[in-house]
This record gives structure tokens, sequence and C-alpha cells, in this order.
């Protein structure tokens, strides 16, 4: 099994942090990712390649040939950080401007096979309230309908990733 | 008092987002000095931030991106952050555009922007959600005239500080979830089929529309 981790949070984790498991770690804090311009040309000029040229393109070959992938994130102004928000919306490149039906709605169309399952892990640097959690949990399911898979775990962190862990376990 | 406008969208001044806060602005008929503002100029950020004083009006204008804010629109929220307390009085609007039909796709969202005014300490006075709006920024005048009446109609309800009018929210936001009809017709693979292969055509680009580049063989 694949599992990729892509920890958005200021705090920088090492492999050592996940000793029972083979995974493939990003701390985005030290990579150069740039936000999306909206250009839609990975559908229609370079299909399924972003034409920014930065560090994404790795995440998104270590994001599409994994089983699944966990994100971690601060909370900022109750939601996830900008920095994992600017990420979400730099993999339109892994899906088909065409559109399909998921659930009774319009989503697009699979540009491959197998998407990862999906994974969140919330930092608690500010209180998490049961409202935003839910917010983000809501707004999580979503992104999974629409990033063509399924959310396995929304947790907040408890020391030293103990939780992240037991789900990696689990799953 | 004024309004600032925040046009959240990563296209900038060439965005939908942009088409309706023109529209908007055209309904406020200059009764109100404007100030706008682009989330995708980040260094502009705190010019932005510090123009907002006592008893002005925000309005936040952004694309649906992957069912939630464009990061750069979520930069902007956190940089907002360091008003809060700091001002008075000040009102907020929302409006929502997104690219599928279904305005489903952006209750999630709009929940998050009233979390937000809350937590800023604004005055919520909606959230307009326009789905469909991909092509508003392409379309002729004649054809987008009833949902930029809408909007003009808007514009009122942010020059007398009230509440968006609910029978507009309900006219723009159109269905929640497609009906049983347009489901078919995407099932049968219409949906933005036309569009898009004439501009992948265009790119030279359409052999390669289902190219898989980042899976490992
Ligand atoms: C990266 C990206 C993600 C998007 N995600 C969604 C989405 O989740 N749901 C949706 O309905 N439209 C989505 N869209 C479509 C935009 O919301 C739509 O094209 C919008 O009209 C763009 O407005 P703008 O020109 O103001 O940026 C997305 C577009 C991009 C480029």
């Amino acid at each position: 099994m694949n599992i990729t981790i892509i920890n958005t949070s200021n705090k920088l984790y090492s492999k050592n942090d996940f000793p029972n498991h083979d995974v493939t770690l990003f701390n985005t804090t030290e990579l150069k990712i740039k936000s999306c311009n909206g250009c839609f040309d990975c559908w229609v000029k370079t299909p399924g390649k972003c034409v920014i040229k930065d560090d994404m393109e790795e995440l998104l070959i270590a994001i599409i040939n994994s089983d699944l992938t966990v994100y971690i994130s601060d909370i900022k102004v109750g939601y996830v950080s900008s920095g994992l928000k600017m990420i979400h919306d730099r993999t339109l490149p892994l899906i088909l401007p065409y559109m399909d039906i998921v659930k009774d709605e319009v989503h697009h169309t699979k540009r491959y096979e197998k998407y990862p399952k999906l994974g969140l892990v919330l930092i608690e640097n500010e209180k998490i309230s049961d409202e935003v959690f839910d917010i983000i949990e809501n707004s999580y399911v979503r992104l999974s309908y629409n990033m063509r898979t399924e959310l396995l775990f929304v947790i907040k962190d408890d020391n030293m990733l103990g939780g992240l862990n037991n789900e990696i376990s689990n799953y | 008092m004024k309004l600032v406008i925040i046009n959240g969208s990563p296209r900038g001044k060439k965005s939908n987002s942009k088409v309706i806060a023109d529209w908007i602005i055209s309904g406020l008929v200059n009764k109100i000095e404007v100030e706008e503002y682009y989330a995708i100029q980040i260094k502009k950020h705190q010019e932005a931030i510090s123009s907002i004083e006592d008893g002005d009006t925000i309005l936040l204008v952004f694309p649906l991106y992957i069912d939630s804010v464009p990061g750069v629109t979520k930069l902007f929220i956190e940089e907002l952050d360091l008003i809060k307390d700091k001002v008075k009085d000040i009102k907020i609007y929302y409006i929502v555009q997104s690219g599928f039909a279904g305005a489903m796709h952006s209750r999630a969202v709009e929940r998050y922007l009233i979390y937000v005014a809350k937590h800023m300490g604004f005055k919520y006075l909606g959230t307009a959600i326009k789905p469909s709006a991909e092509g508003l920024r392409l379309m002729p005048a004649i054809l987008t005239k009833n949902v930029s009446d809408n909007f003009k109609k808007l514009s009122k309800d942010i020059l007398e500080s009230r509440n968006f009018n609910q029978e507009v929210l309900i006219d723009l936001a159109g269905f929640e979830v497609p009906p049983l009809k347009y489901r078919k017709h995407i099932e049968k693979g219409k949906g933005g089929k036309t569009y898009f292969n004439s501009l992948l055509r265009k790119h030279k680009a359409y052999p390669k529309r289902f190219d898989q580049p980042y899976v490992k063989k």
C-alpha cells in the first residue's frame, strides 16, 4: 500500500514519525508551490499537466500513485490553511474537463482509473470548535466527491501523530 | 462609508468575478465610493485590509475552487484576521459563483463564509450563489441580461445595508441539485464537451485529451 503524506503545517515531520509505515512524505513549507491561475491549460493545452513549473508536479505524481493521501494542516481562521488550499486547487490536472453525475450532482469525469482515499489531520494550533470541525469535514466530503474518491478520516492531531499512525494501521 | 470589493479570483481582472463585480458597481450608480482589490495581487493585501475603516461594507466575490474558497482568497481571509476587533460596524456580503450547475456545490463554503463574518465580528448580510458561471465573461450582454439585472438588484440592498433580497438569491441560485432531465443530458456525455473539445482542438491537444502523464507504469 502506498501512502503519501502532505504536511502543510509549520511543524516539520520526518519518516521516523511514522515508524511502522512506509510513507512518501512532503513538508510543503520547504517547497515552492504557487497559486493556480485558473488558466485551464491542464485541460485544454497540455492535458493532465499543469503549466506552472514548480514543486507541485512531484506532489501530483505522489498523490495519484498512492492508495491513501493524508493532508496535514494548521487551522487558520476556522479552516485549513491557504497553503493547503492552494495545493488542492492545483490538483485540477488529475481530473478531466468533461462532466459526469456523481451522487446525483454534476462532477468531473475521471482522468485516472484510481484515486487515493483521503485523510485529513488538523493541527489544533487554535481551538477547533465542533462548528469548525463540522465545516471542515463537510468541505472535505465535498472535495472527495469532486476528486472522485472517498474521505476516510478527519482527525485532530493528538501528540506525536499517534492518531494518524493509528488511522494508517487501521487502514 | 464605502464599499470595498475583494475579487478573490486567481484570474484577477479577466475573471467572471470581475464581470459580476462590474454589474454590482453599475447598479450602485455612483451613490457610494467603491474600492476594488484583487486577492491574486498578494502584495496588495495589506493595502486592501488597511483601507477598511469603521462603517465600511465589504463585498467578497470569488469562484468556487475545489468546493471552497480559492487558495489566494483563503490567504486574504487569514490576513483580514489582523483587523479583527480593530474596526467597528463592518458589514459583509459574499458572492460565490461556480462552474457546475447546482447551488448545492456552494452551500458548504457558504457555511464557512458565515463563520468568517461571525468570527470577525462583521454584520453578515448574505451570500449570493451563481452556478453555471464559467461562460459569463464570454457571453454577449443579451444572454446574460437576466443575471446582470439580478446582480444590479442586489446593488440596491448594498446601498441600503440590508440583507440580500431572498427572491433574487433564489432566482440566481437556480436548482440546488440538477433535475433528472439535466442529469440524463450529462450522462449522455453532453456536459461541457463542445466547449472543451473546441479549446482542445484549437490548441492541437485533442488527441492527447485523455493523457495520464503522472501514472507510474
Ligand atoms: C482549480 C479550479 C477549481 C475549480 N473548482 C470548482 C468546483 O469545485 N466547483 C465548481 O462548480 N467549479 C469549479 N471551478 C470552476 C470555477 O468556479 C468557474 O470557472 C468560475 O466561473 C471561475 O470564475 P473566475 O473567472 O472569476 O475565476 C474550478 C476552477 C478551477 C480553475
